[in-house]
């Protein structure tokens, strides 16, 4: 519930400060998906632990003249396993959030294509616990960056009712946090790591088709990375796809 | 046809740089690292290396270990031969903790209580000791004769409910004196212990440090962290005497740590195990799983624990009262309570 009020927080003020005077060209986004997850969390192996993780996302995004602005919330939680030992289960939680504010590039509108281009600060906090294992047993990561995201969209059709979207962002400054290094219990501190030490870039595909002029639906396909080069190494490799249900206001 | 065909190259461009990128395996590194004898040597070797607590406190050289070892793997070996080779490299340890498990077979260091006599033999207690009059709660056993209590603690493996220990401890309140066994617990989890020590406390008491490792360095801890335990209602605050032996490990030996420091207490038998320390898992490239010891855990007043608690009262149980049925240390407790 306490997410849920913290997103509506966020759509309300986007609504109330970001409103353009000829009216609002606001979306809604909700996006069912299932996630294949691999990740290695050096604490406990080096072996990948794999398994899937469906969840929800919500997101609301806003054209006002140039700009597109947009704030996003995911969560999602499901079960890993190595390949090596399938019966040691990994419980592992992902909670996302994030605000973007991209730019318009292109001017001309009759190509029927949008290049934006602009920064993205995002919230990323996984849990993992490993059951199986004694003591010690669960680890997390606190990741927050900022990013430099492009984002191409293009219609096509007679109408233009199909459109095609790649979004890609690369983190260029990230604060994190993770468990002592030899513990479960949380560090004191966070830590700041720019390109190198923490590693973290994604894109995302999607493809939508009009059916009412207020509903799209469509597919997505997302891909995200991320890796700690910290003492506690955590590489996480993420490939969900998701349904896509936009709602124009 | 000029409007359509631009679309398309471009939608075919950022497809085919989202591909590229999202199979460059290499540059991701989430592939499984080898398993060749000599890369799950070196993995094994460094992981302990990194992340096992006890090196300064065994003082124990592990790169001289490494040399010692390390010429002995070759990738030709049979996976049989490569466990015999860690685990003899794993024994240099002395820890009761350290275990390696393979589908084969598991290593466990065991010589903390097999080189010493066991001072234990349970039948001769339950026949000529608790007799028909004892009474079971939870992993307790308990009796009451001349006044004294008798308590047998077998485990701390299987949680209890407080009622298990309100009930032994209402019997008990009666008594002039308490004699609580632990020998040959070999542990469990750190809340039943706790549980049981506050039935002794009369106040706030501190009972431990715990050091947790900061970083890959061999002496790299965070501050020490003091453990205290609160008293409950009615504490049982008449003699104690602890029974012990080298098969008390692991959470026993914190038990017999934690005693130690009560005024109302005497420690006899022998010395506790030790495994002093938290245990933690690993889980090889393998697929073997690595138990070691993750932290260092001092006594009250900062002396590590994890040689093991020495007695007040040293005794051992002779072959000839063994076999005469005699227990020598509860004979002992009787008399010191009475």
């Amino acid at each position: 519930m306490r997410l849920l009020f913290f997103f509506l927080c966020i759509m309300a003020a986007n609504n109330l400060f970001c409103q353009p005077p000829g009216g609002s060209n606001t979306q809604f986004h909700v996006r069912p998906y299932l996630l294949f997850d691999k990740t290695i969390d050096k604490h406990f192996s080096s072996v990948p632990a794999t398994g899937f993780i469906p969840g929800l996302q919500l997101a609301a995004s806003q054209e006002r003249n140039n700009l597109l602005l947009e704030v996003s919330m995911r969560y999602g939680k499901g079960t890993l396993s190595f390949s090596e030992k399938k019966q040691l289960r990994i419980s592992k939680s992902l909670l996302t959030a994030t605000a973007s504010i991209l730019y318009k590039l292109n001017r001309r509108e009759e190509t029927g294509s949008d290049l934006h281009a602009g920064l993205m600060i995002d919230f990323v906090r996984a849990d993992k616990e490993y059951s199986d294992l004694i003591n010690f047993n669960t680890s997390f990561e606190t990741i927050a960056s900022t990013s430099l995201v492009g984002d191409y969209m293009i219609k096509i059709g007679s109408n233009r009712p199909v459109s095609f979207r790649n979004r890609a962002f690369i983190a260029i400054l990230s604060m994190y946090r993770q468990p002592v290094f030899g513990s479960s219990v949380a560090s004191d501190s966070w830590s700041v790591g720019s390109i190198g030490e923490v590693n973290k870039w994604g894109d995302r595909f999607s493809v939508c088709k009009a059916i009412t002029e207020r509903l799209n639906l469509g597919l997505g396909y997302t891909w995200e990375y991320y890796r700690l080069n910290s003492e506690r190494e955590t590489i996480s490799s993420m490939h969900s796809l998701s349904i896509e249900i936009l709602f124009k206001l | 046809m000029r409007r359509i065909r631009k679309p398309y190259t471009v939608i075919s461009i950022c497809l085919l740089l989202f591909f590229a990128a999202t199979s460059c395996k290499k540059t991701l590194q989430t592939s499984p690292p080898g398993t060749s004898a000599v890369e799950t040597f070196e993995e094994l070797w460094t992981f302990m290396d990194r992340h096992y607590a006890l090196f300064d406190v065994k003082q124990i050289e592990w790169k001289m270990i490494y040399d010692k070892y390390r010429s002995t793997v070759t990738n030709a070996m049979t996976e049989a031969a490569l466990f015999e080779v860690c685990a003899d490299m794993l024994e240099e340890l002395k820890d009761g903790h350290v275990t390696l498990i393979s589908p084969f077979k598991t290593f466990t260091y065991e010589n903390f209580y097999r080189l010493f006599p066991t001072n234990f033999n349970y039948p001769n207690i339950s026949a000529n000791y608790l007799g028909s009059s004892s009474k079971v709660s939870g992993p307790f056993i308990y009796t009451i004769k001349q006044g004294i209590g008798y308590l047998y603690c077998k485990s701390f493996r299987d949680d209890y409910t407080n009622e298990d220990l309100e009930k032994v401890f209402n019997e008990l309140q009666s008594t002039t004196g308490l004699i609580l066994d632990i020998r040959s617990n070999t542990g469990g989890k750190a809340g039943n212990v706790n549980r049981l020590v506050q039935k002794f406390l009369d106040k706030k008491t501190l009972v431990k440090y715990e050091l947790v490792k900061s970083g890959p360095g061999h002496n790299q801890f965070l501050l020490p962290n003091a453990y205290y335990l609160e008293p409950t209602a009615i504490p049982y605050s008449n003699p104690v005497i602890v029974l012990t032996n080298r098969t008390c490990f692991s959470a026993c030996n914190d038990f017999a740590s934690y005693m130690n420091y009560l005024p109302q207490v005497t420690i006899l038998g022998d010395q506790t195990g030790g495994g002093g320390s938290i245990p933690n898992n690993y889980i090889l490239a393998n697929g073997w799983t690595l138990q070691y010891s993750s932290t260092i855990t001092l006594s009250a007043d900062k002396i590590p624990i994890d040689a093991g608690i020495t007695p007040d009262i040293y005794l051992n149980i002779s072959p000839i009262d063994e076999t005469n049925g005699i227990d020598p240390l509860i004979e002992k407790a009787f008399l010191l309570l009475k």
